[in-house]
């Protein structure tokens, strides 16, 4: 029980994010609770979405270091703990449900067969989740192969000619294929030997040798540009995001076929573009991993502050664009040969996807130090104009451009720029800390 | 399993890649013994290591850890191992209070008020996630989760390298407090000879995968000496002497190493050489750089 409760403690609360989100989540839920102007479990969803996210991945993390074997009964603790996870989001949400129900007329409140099927259902969910997530926490290359186990079931189903896919998934069949998922999880995560840690980053001495010994001659910029980048090239980056933007976006049009459901193109066209503007996310955190390599490179570039800020910023620029291009193309392509257009305005839709990329890579370099408070602001505000001003519209009936947000999102690129040269200029180098590590 | 014995192996090898990284070792391990273990890189240490706590498996012999093949210990045999690896292996968003808690959770025997005391003593920041650690502060961490639960087998490997003279001699301290429990082992690694020299009560020696020697540190320093021979003509710089490591020759005079030596053969040798011969004993760092050339 002790390990249980602190897979628990770690999974909700160890992290200053995963208690902001846990209480404002929970004080949300009871806030519309009170007001009923949205369900209660919008806020239970919130409060839950860390853990459900990562305890797949802190299960891996937990499992890999060798002094983890050495731990009486270890793996199966961990694993008990990881299922405590699953099953308390799980009980919160079905607790957020019934909430909506509480003071309705006894004929609406839904049955205990209800509040049974809806515990089962989300259980089976976070439990594929959960999988899923410490599968692909190993390389990109494991998340890929769980996209493509997430849409086995459906193309098998349709392949053998079962009718009514997307209830048999979300009925006995589904809770089966989760039954077996678990019990093959299960067997071979407590037998096998070694659980390898995550291998998403490159490790920081591989790194360095390979900006030292690169197939390339190295001149100095060329090395700096393969320190800063994890021994990439804004070109690799693009294509790799480029891969990853096609494969997403392949699955998005693939799964309303596949699982012959009749999805609205509308809404899948909006999922389509919504996913491509996640490329301010890449661009963030490139220029974020950017901002805490730089410091070694404050005596062997040659360069001064504002010199180096400005070599960076470049060098963010042309990520961003090799991120962007490719996306902005297969957006075209999907304008003109998929006919899945969106109902805003080109011009608007091209400004509010680029608003977010550019805030996000000038706050990623304003990393060079940090001021929680104010990086935190930030951060919500970089959020808060993406949702409102591409999302929202994206998903609205009726075309609803917002120029003035994306406008205000413009201003706001300007005056992240002007935050991050200034911290920059007035870095004090010497105590700027690496981002801390999984490994 | 003989009385007080923790580990025993016989015939042990692993092959990784083709290569043969363990050849064939034979070794006991007792309760009380602090055994260091040295090696240049690529000896196999570590991963003689990771073969004796059953990370890797062996590819022929046999390990035995408590009695039980160390591939396949149970829970129980687990809970009386402490480990210490090389490179820390921790959670950067963790603090140490929280990898402490994690670790002391799987034991029902943890020992708080120890690794308290150790944390306080050797000034680990608990209250700072790990990534923000500096790594001897990093190391520390790893050692106390490796000791609150006051295993009965300690296995460190290069415990120390990380830490500051200061911070290494508090480290070394604790290492005999452990020692002086007579029903305890610890097995560790280091290039800090003159530590191992301080702490060990045993030592192994290993080169290419290979244990060239293994006892105790006062027998070594005794079957290991330098000899210095003057003698009336020039020394033949092919001078062949039983058991020698290393021979330096400068006209009359030369310098020579030996192993398994013995005071009763220094009146034999000077009668063979005809000449003077002064025994030097010698410090475990040049012991170690003789066996190993």
């Amino acid at each position: 029980m002790k390990t249980v409760a602190q897979v628990l403690r770690m999974v909700f609360w160890m992290q200053p994010m995963q208690r902001a989100l846990l209480l404002f989540g929970g004080c949300l839920s009871i806030g519309l609770f009170w007001s009923g102007k949205a369900p209660p479990v919008v806020g239970v969803l919130i409060a839950v979405l860390l853990p459900v996210l990562t305890a797949g991945m802190f299960l891996r993390k937990l499992v890999a270091p060798r002094h983890a074997m050495l731990w009486p009964h270890g793996r199966g603790r961990l694993l008990v703990g990881t299922l405590g996870t699953i099953v308390v989001v799980t009980l919160l949400l079905v607790l957020g449900y019934g909430l909506e129900f509480i003071g309705a007329p006894p004929r609406y409140r839904p049955d205990t067969e209800t509040y049974a099927m809806w515990y089962v259902l989300l259980f089976v969910l976070w439990s594929q989740c959960t999988i899923s997530m410490f599968i692909a926490s190993r390389s990109p290359a494991w998340a890929l192969l769980v996209l493509i186990a997430w849409l086995l079931p459906g193309i098998v189903m349709r392949a053998i000619g079962a009718e009514d896919v997307p209830r048999l998934l979300t009925g006995p069949a589904g809770i089966a294929v989760a039954a077996v998922m678990w019990i093959v999880f299960i067997g071979w995560f407590l037998t096998v030997r070694r659980i390898g840690d995550a291998r998403w980053r490159m490790r920081e001495g591989a790194v360095a040798v390979n900006a030292q010994l690169g197939p390339l001659p190295a001149t100095r910029e060329i090395a700096m540009q393969r320190w800063l980048l994890n021994s990439g090239t804004p070109l690799s980056i693009g294509l790799q995001w480029a891969i990853a933007a096609i494969v997403l976006v392949a699955v998005q049009l693939a799964i309303p076929r596949m699982i012959g459901g009749d999805s609205p193109p509308r809404w899948v066209t909006a999922m389509m573009f919504g996913t491509l503007s996640l490329g301010a996310a890449a661009v963030g955190a490139l220029s974020w991993t950017i901002a805490k390599r730089s410091r070694w490179l404050w005596l062997t570039a040659g360069r001064s502050r504002p010199e180096l800020f400005g070599w960076c910023e470049q060098l963010m620029l042309k990520t961003a664009l090799a991120v962007m291009l490719p996306l902005a193309l297969l957006a075209l392509l999907m304008w003109y040969f998929l006919h899945s257009r969106p109902v805003l305005p080109p011009a608007y839709l091209l400004l509010a996807m680029v608003a977010p990329v550019l805030a996000a890579g000038w706050f990623g370099l304003m990393q060079i130090s940090r001021r929680i408070a104010l990086d935190v602001l930030a951060a919500g505000i970089l959020v808060a104009g993406w949702y409102f001003g591409l999302i929202l519209p994206l998903f609205g009936n009726r075309p609803d451009p917002r120029w003035e947000l994306v406008f205000a999102e413009l201003a706001f690129v300007v005056l992240l720029r002007g935050l991050a040269y200034g911290r920059w200029r007035a870095a004090d180098w010497p105590r700027v800390q690496p981002k801390p590590t999984f490994d | 399993m003989a009385s007080g014995q923790i580990l025993e192996a016989n015939g042990l090898t692993k092959t990784i890649g083709g290569h043969r990284i363990l050849k064939g070792l034979d070794f006991n391990v007792y309760r009380g013994q602090v055994i260091g273990l040295l090696g240049k890189n690529g000896a196999g240490k570590s991963t003689l290591m990771d073969v004796l706590l059953g990370f890797a498996i062996p590819t022929g012999g046999s390990c035995r850890v408590f009695g039980e093949d160390s591939a396949r210990m149970r829970a129980s045999t687990k809970a009386r191992i402490g480990f210490v690896p090389q490179s820390d292996e921790l959670m950067g968003l963790m603090t140490g209070a929280q990898h402490l808690a994690l670790a002391a959770s799987f034991y029902d025997n943890w020992n708080k008020e120890l690794v308290q005391r150790l944390a306080s003593d050797w000034q680990v920041p608990l209250d700072r996630r790990a990534g923000a650690m500096s790594g001897g502060e990093r190391q520390k961490l790893a050692t106390l989760m490796a000791l609150g639960h006051r295993p009965e087998l300690l296995v460190m490997d290069e415990p120390a390298s990380g830490l500051d003279p200061v911070a290494r001699r508090q480290f070394m301290r604790t290492i005999l407090d452990i020692a002086s429990d007579t029903s305890r082992a610890i097995l560790y690694s280091s290039h800090i000879v003159g530590d191992i020299e301080r702490t060990a009560s045993h030592i192994w020696m290993m080169r290419e995968g290979e244990l060239v020697w293994r006892g105790e540190l006062d027998q070594l320093k005794e079957s290991v000496v330098r000899l210095q021979i003057r003698a009336a003509q020039t020394i033949d710089p092919a001078l062949k002497l039983p058991g020698l490591l290393d021979l330096s020759v400068f006209g009359c005079t030369a310098t020579a190493t030996l192993r398994d030596w013995q005071p009763s053969r220094l009146a034999e040798l000077e009668r063979l050489t005809g000449a003077d011969i002064e025994v030097e004993p010698l410090g475990l760092e040049d012991i170690f750089l003789a066996v190993q050339a």
